[in-house]
């Protein structure tokens, strides 16, 4: 994998999914019918009595549970938290480091190893490095984030700046725009692409939400089933499971539907 | 900036000008010792065969590549971007702003520079003459492919330039469209005394459109053959294409075409 990938995935990626955002999200509801079945099975099917694997009306019980401790909704308001500042934060780092290498003729080549080293460093290992610099706070939990979500951004603006059509940078210089006005035709053009990296993004920055939540045990959904883990509540585990699948899924709606409204002046792909 | 006297009449002037790109490497020269002028309100056709080096000319013309030898433009060398010469590009897709609707397109040249009213008069004004007003709030991916060139057009008229640079603007459009929109734009030169430097490669739109038609062929290219077109009246597509004028003109330029490149080029 090559920096340069980034493009190829505009190409494909954002054109193929803009049209189904027509469907209302129907679809997504109708995909998860299969994990519907298979839990009805489950739940049918199962050993009552297993400690690996509990029946899912076991979880329901469990989460009832953590809900009337009061933990519940405080981890996912503090995971939704870290993981929307995580994401702003990343976005706007992202796409002004884009557009900056994007904009200088050697930020091309000369600094493609440098990124490519820092985009593939796990996330799992900064996490380490930074509870030593930062301590375990949620300030450490967000750059650990940002750091981990920022490249599909930067490198899909950036990519989308070199690949500027030579007309429309003609036009730019014909025109005679500068400052502001140069910027935000050139954030228009880009903008496709970077709403391509914020979604693929996304995800990748509720993930190390909750890992750096695992990690550290800050409070949160991580926090929650790590500790669940550590109490051998099994049937808890899987029902947290299901509480981070569904924000993961509320993420991916609301980032879609950010990403179609945004779009729409930009009308359907040529 | 006015223009000299002993300037007055000439647009531009171009003294040895060669032009040199970098492609994979290696200087490779596009055009050599070019001298020509262009004179004020008139429309220069320059045509030649594609990938002579039409485009590079006219980017040449417009300041955005590096040049050898001079161009002075109204009088002043010109090093940079020319500032009252608009380019028109054939690629009105990438050259407009998709996110923009027609009106807020056709602002973009002037937007800013001038008062918020004059601005919105001179985009109406640019509308109407390419006939668009019915579509200003549209966006430019629902418009056919004549009327966004004829968007890329009212822009460039926005500005109110002194050149219109057009690089083969009908050349990706089919053959109906493309004679509906050179009648429009013989009509916006008549009511927009700009002087404009056309580029094609059809030598029938070349010498439709011309008052003077230079020919640029060889690699690298050089202008091999000038010809004044003295078509008087209102040009239309059908009297002025039957005339016996007009079809001697296109003779003589298929004939130096042809000398110049032995075989007949297509006229598309």
């Amino acid at each position: 994998m090559t920096t340069r990938t980034p493009i190829s995935l505009t190409k494909s990626g954002i054109r193929g999914n803009r049209r189904h955002h027509d469907g209302k999200g129907v679809a997504p509801m109708i995909g998860l019918l299969p994990i519907a079945i298979l839990l009805v099975i489950w739940q049918f099917l199962g050993n009552p009595h297993s400690v690996f694997f509990p029946l899912p009306s076991h979880w329901w019980t469990a989460i009832q549970g953590v809900e009337q401790q009061g933990n519940l909704w405080s981890s996912i308001l503090a995971t939704s938290l870290t993981f929307i500042e995580s994401i702003i934060v990343a976005a706007l780092i992202g796409t002004s480091l884009g557009i900056a290498l994007g904009s200088i003729r050697w930020g091309g080549k000369a600094l493609d190893p440098l990124l490519d080293f820092l985009r593939n460093l796990p996330a799992a290992a900064l996490v380490p490095a930074a509870a030593i610099v930062l301590g375990t706070n949620t300030k450490m939990a967000l750059v650990i984030v940002v750091l981990s979500s920022i490249w599909p951004i930067l490198l899909n603006t950036r990519a989308e700046i070199q690949n500027l059509s030579p007309v429309l940078s003609s036009s730019i210089i014909n025109l005679r725009l500068s400052g502001w006005h140069r910027l935000s035709v050139m954030i228009g053009s880009a903008l496709p692409g970077i709403l391509l990296g914020i979604r693929v993004a996304a995800p990748l920055a509720l993930i190390v939400t909750l890992l750096a939540e695992f990690i550290t045990n800050l409070s949160g959904v991580g926090a929650l089933i790590l500790s669940a883990q550590q109490n051998f509540n099994s049937a808890e585990v899987y029902a947290l499971l299901v509480v981070a699948g569904l924000l993961a899924l509320a993420v991916n709606s609301l980032v879609s539907a950010i990403e179609a409204s945004v779009l729409r002046r930009h009308g359907p792909s040529t | 900036m006015t223009t000299q006297a002993n300037t007055d009449g000439i647009v531009y002037q171009l003294r040895d000008l060669s032009v040199n790109l970098r492609r994979r490497g290696q200087d490779r020269q596009i055009l050599q010792s070019l001298n020509f002028e262009v004179r004020k309100r008139e429309c220069l056709s320059i045509v030649g065969p594609s990938g002579t080096g039409k485009t590079t000319l006219l980017r040449a013309l417009a300041g955005l590549i590096p040049v050898e030898g001079e161009i002075t433009f109204q009088g002043q060398k010109l090093e940079g971007p020319a500032g009252d010469a608009v380019l028109v590009f054939q690629d009105y897709g990438n050259a407009l702003l998709r996110w923009r609707t027609v009106k807020k397109n056709v602002a973009l040249g002037i937007e800013g520079r001038i008062p918020r009213e004059e601005s919105r008069l001179r985009v109406d004004e640019a509308l109407e003459i390419v006939g668009l007003q019915k579509y200003q709030d549209s966006y430019p991916w629902e418009l056919s492919g004549g009327m966004q060139q004829r968007v890329q057009i009212a822009r460039a008229l926005a500005m109110k330039p002194q050149v219109l640079l057009f690089d083969e603007p009908f050349g990706s459009l089919d053959a109906m469209t493309r004679e509906g929109l050179q009648d429009e734009l013989l009509r916006v030169r008549s009511l927009h005394e700009a002087t404009c430097v056309f580029i094609t490669h059809d030598i029938d739109e070349a010498v439709y459109l011309g008052d003077r038609l230079m020919l640029l062929s060889g690699s690298p290219a050089s202008l091999t053959y000038e010809l004044d077109i003295p078509l008087t009246g209102t040009r239309s597509q059908i009297s002025t294409k039957e005339s016996a004028e007009f079809l001697r003109l296109r003779h003589q330029v298929y004939e130096q075409m042809r000398k110049a490149h032995g075989a007949a080029p297509t006229t598309e």
